[in-house]
């Protein structure tokens, strides 16, 4: 569990360019559960979720991961690096080392591990994002962006955090890249119902689709938070503040200001054809 | 660590310096040196060290940037320094275990100690009031009547303002590899010189890879509008010396000559 607690965080502070990144930000993340966060560009997102692994130090507030003080000074790092995973936006800038292999290994390695349980975990790792054994022995500059992308998530996950943070997880990939690491989040989660996993994004498509709950930053506040149905149904809210809502919630939407009598909440494609199916049936008979 | 280094940082702020022709100013930073390398005497060097304390306050920038300029070197300095101080031959003043220490030794020490300091203040006046684009353009014209000699000036100014526009890119892309090798379990703090060497390995490769792909993204994007540097070029902001420029220089080179005098009069 991760409880953030009147967090505000200043940049440079005391100088003459500091700048408030954060303000005033409680929030409480439980286990077993996908959340969002969601917010226009520079509204902090990648500023909060680096708190929560002890990488910037809050300028005020507290976090307690399962009820341990990371604010602490005397907190140690590697405690929180060991059960907190962050993977930062585009992680496939960080690998560096001679063979996929190697480079999973580095977090695992770091742990100070044996070699036995580093192998059982770049092989846990790799099974996880779909990372086949044969490109083990390649080089990870050799593989493609999304092959990339994944091993470098891999890297992460092989150190088997409780909590796992990705920034922006799909954001440069095709669709078909998209879809591979939403599933992958989803797959990740009914392997360890007890993880929190919390990933930042731009697209209420793939909000919709993942997450089970939602946090709307803006401008360093907290903006909205709650389950993804009843954030969603604040379109209006959501669009002032620079989001796009889901393309199927617009079209729902639409429909029901032109007098169809559609539910305008629905915000997923096979919610929006069962809603849809339904209607058409009945007027037909 | 890459925020505390302030060569090639420029400080906005509007002062007779900043508002100095960049030609001149060159000129006078290449003049200052040699003058700082050819005075003698105590007089001199105190004189010369008020002169710069001048130009410091003209200058509109807080002493306290100089100071954090000189951090970076502050080993260099000392480590000079105190080589010396103790390998100095000369009149034997104290003598501890192996170490004697000199008269000339002291004498050599602080001279030296000066120098350095006074050179790295100097010299950091030109970067701090001058905008790296005004630096390189002047450094163009300056090197332009060398071209018939086959200096490319043209192409070292160019690479210049390439070099000083990547410093505070490279600077954030270090900031975030090292935050995300340090989440994956990395450690660049703990260790003797060989495993902390060893640790900068994950740092080090992403942040060439990332420099040779954004230079070869800057190539690309420099060809695809036909940049071509041997075409002649007309500049956008032509900065003209005025009479405020010469009559600056002027009264920097009497100075300078007076202080030069004092050394050898005293
Ligand atoms: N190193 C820094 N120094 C100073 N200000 C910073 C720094 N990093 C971020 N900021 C500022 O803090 C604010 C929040 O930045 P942050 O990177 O957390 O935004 P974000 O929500 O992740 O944006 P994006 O969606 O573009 O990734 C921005 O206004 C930004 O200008
Ligand atoms: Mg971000």
């Amino acid at each position: 569990m991760i409880k953030v607690k009147n967090l505000n965080y200043i940049y440079q502070e005391g100088m003459p360019d500091q700048r408030q990144a954060l303000f005033d930000i409680s929030l409480d993340f439980d286990d077993g559960k996908i959340y969002a966060i969601i917010g226009h560009t520079g509204s902090g997102k990648s500023t909060l979720i680096e708190h929560f692994n002890g990488l910037v130090r809050p300028t005020s507030g507290k976090i307690y991961i399962d009820n341990s003080d990371i604010t602490d000074k005397k907190t140690k790092f590697s405690d929180i690096r060991k059960s907190v995973g962050l993977v930062f936006q585009y992680p496939e800038y960080q690998l560096f080392e001679e063979t996929v292999y190697l480079d999973i290994a580095f977090g695992p390695k770091n742990l100070g591990l044996s070699k036995e349980e580093i192998d059982t975990r770049v092989r846990y790792a790799a099974r996880l994002l779909d990372i086949d054994e044969r490109l083990f022995q390649k080089s990870p500059f050799e593989l493609s962006g999304g092959q990339k992308r994944r091993v470098a998530i891999a890297g992460v996950l092989a150190m088997r955090p409780s909590v796992l943070i990705l920034d922006e997880p799909t954001a440069g990939l095709d669709p078909r890249g998209r879809e591979k690491i939403l599933k992958i989040i989803k797959n990740l989660h009914t392997e360890n119902p007890k993880m929190i996993i919390i990933f930042v994004s731009h697209s209420m498509e793939d909000v919709a689709k993942t997450a089970d709950e939602v946090i709307v930053l803006n401008k360093g506040r907290i903006c909205m938070s709650g389950c993804v149905d009843e954030v969603f149904k604040h379109s209006e809210t959501l669009q002032s503040i620079g989001l796009d809502i889901p393309e199927i919630s617009k079209l729902m939407h639409e429909l029901s200001v032109l007098g169809v009598p559609v539910n305008p909440d629905i915000y997923t494609i096979d919610g929006a054809y069962d809603n849809i199916k339904k209607i058409l049936l009945e007027t037909n008979n | 660590m890459f925020k505390d280094i302030i060569i090639g940082q420029y400080i906005n702020a509007d002062s007779v310096l900043h508002r100095l022709d960049p030609k001149i100013k060159i000129i006078l930073t290449v003049l200052y040196v040699v003058v700082l390398f050819i005075i003698r005497g105590s007089v001199s060097y105190v004189l010369f060290a008020l002169m710069t304390l001048c130009l410091v306050l003209m200058s509109n920038i807080k002493p306290k940037v100089f100071i954090k300029g000189l951090k970076p070197l502050v080993f260099i300095i000392i480590f000079t320094a105190v080589m010396n101080l103790l390998l100095t031959p000369g009149t034997v003043m104290v003598r501890f275990w192996i170490f004697k220490i000199t008269y000339e030794g002291i004498r050599s020490a602080v001279i030296m100690f000066t120098r350095l300091v006074l050179l790295v203040t100097g010299t950091s006046l030109l970067t701090l009031t001058t905008s790296p684009l005004k630096l390189t353009d002047a450094i163009e014209t300056l090197l332009s009547p060398l071209s018939h000699i086959k200096v490319p000036a043209h192409e070292i100014a160019m690479m210049m303002s390439i070099a000083i526009r990547f410093i505070p890119t490279l600077a954030d892309e270090t900031d975030k590899i090292q935050k995300a090798q340090t989440s994956r379990g990395a450690d660049f703090q703990s260790g003797n010189i060989i495993t902390r060497a060893r640790a900068m390995i994950p740092l080090l490769v992403p942040l060439f890879i990332s420099a040779f792909r954004r230079a070869d993204e800057l190539a690309t994007a420099m060809d695809s509008r036909c940049y071509n540097a041997t075409i002649k070029r007309t500049k956008l902001n032509t900065s003209r010396i005025g009479k405020a420029d010469i009559s600056y220089a002027l009264v920097f080179i009497c100075t300078n000559i007076i202080i030069i005098m004092f050394g050898y009069i005293i």
